[in-house]
């Protein structure tokens, strides 16, 4: 149940096997069914939870109804509003199961007191939001300057996994494109092959 | 609000089923009924058994029951506590656990079943009921004060009378 979590970590930080079975038991593991969520927006997101299988999507709803999806996580990575996580505000946010999912859920508190019983932990998350802020960035950055084809070539390199995964209204989302683009953009791509 | 699992294993006993009645009734969690013993699901009142949308689901294995559950709620006899505490220690790890416990089915274990729950599952956060439905209220034990109270509140909105009356230290 902890193999991926325990590969993850120790790809960044170095830690014994006596530090990670307490990490153990700081987390709660919880299983999602598809179209299940782990948020939803007005709530505070009282955990952050790290992806052991299967793959979610986080999204809001605007005036409309309509979706705008900020990202997907799959296996190996982390998913949560950090935002309201550490402010204990309410989230903007839905997070939802798009595939049976398995996760380890751990609470501000258990995460709190993670990075005080082991140090470590405080570079492996500071390397963590530290790369989750140079993609936000690069994502922004996207948004504002790159064509839609740039956009969708970087969710290939972001997300190889994923597209046979993620239905194509969905990565139009993503790309915040609609779904014709899309579909001219992946005919261009193939064309070229 | 995400909606809230529940998962009960001893839906078939007194307590356990009086609790997965009002919850029924209550119609705010998503309910899991557990057993590893198809005729024990076989013996859950009628009321219990039928299969709806929204209506309590039966699930076969305790520990995938309890792996999807955010709240567990144990009525087992004393004699399968270290049975049941084995086969769901890796997925209780920091969920609330609600034990029912010493409603006249069984004889009272020789030791506190608090203290024999937190041997059992360590890192679970365990909230225990002696006489659940007892008519001068239920009293909750447990070392969680977060729990006892999200405990407590489930109670009052079954129309039950939560005392929380001991806070034991880890």
């Amino acid at each position: 149940m902890y193999e991926l979590l325990h590969q993850k970590v120790s790809e960044i930080i170095h830690i014994t096997e006596e530090e990670f079975s307490f990490c153990k038991t700081l987390f709660l593991p919880k299983k999602l069914r598809k179209k299940q969520y782990l948020l939803q927006d007005g709530d505070v997101a009282k955990y952050t939870a790290f992806v052991e299988k299967g793959l979610l999507r986080t999204y809001s709803v605007d005036e409309k109804g309509n979706e705008h999806i900020l990202q997907f996580s799959q296996e190996g990575w982390w998913v949560s509003d950090l935002y309201s996580f550490l402010t204990n505000e309410p989230s903007l946010y839905q997070i939802e199961a798009m595939e049976e999912c398995e996760l380890l859920l751990i609470s501000k508190s258990s995460w709190d007191l993670l990075l005080e019983k082991v140090p470590a932990f405080e570079r492996y998350f500071r390397i963590l939001i530290q790369n989750s802020l140079i993609v936000t960035q690069r994502r922004l950055m996207g948004t504002l300057s790159e064509t839609a084809e740039q956009k969708y070539t970087r969710f290939l390199q972001s997300y190889p996994d994923c597209t046979q995964r993620v239905p194509q209204h969905m990565i139009a989302s993503y790309l915040g494109i609609t779904r014709e683009t899309l579909s001219r953009i992946r005919s261009q791509i193939a064309g070229r092959k | 609000m995400v909606q809230q699992t529940i998962a009960i294993a001893g839906a078939e006993r007194k307590s356990g089923s009086i609790i997965a009645q009002k919850l029924v009734s209550l119609n705010q969690h998503r309910l899991l009924l557990l057993s590893e013993d198809e005729d024990q699901l076989k013996d859950l009142p009628e009321w219990l058994q039928q299969k709806s949308a929204s209506g309590p689901e039966q699930i076969n294995c305790l520990k995938d029951g309890c792996w999807e559950a955010d709240i567990i709620i144990l009525d087992v006899p004393f004699s399968s506590y270290a049975e049941v505490a084995e086969k769901i220690r890796e997925v209780s790890t920091q969920k609330i656990v609600f034990v029912l416990s010493g409603d006249g089915q069984d004889p009272l274990p020789t030791i506190s079943p608090v203290e024999e729950w937190q041997d059992l599952l360590p890192n679970a956060k365990l909230v225990i009921a002696l006489n659940p439905l007892s008519s001068s209220g239920t009293m909750l034990s447990g070392a969680d004060g977060e729990s006892l109270n999200i405990i407590a509140e489930i109670l009052k909105k079954l129309g039950l009378e939560p005392i929380i009356k001991i806070k034991n230290k880890n």
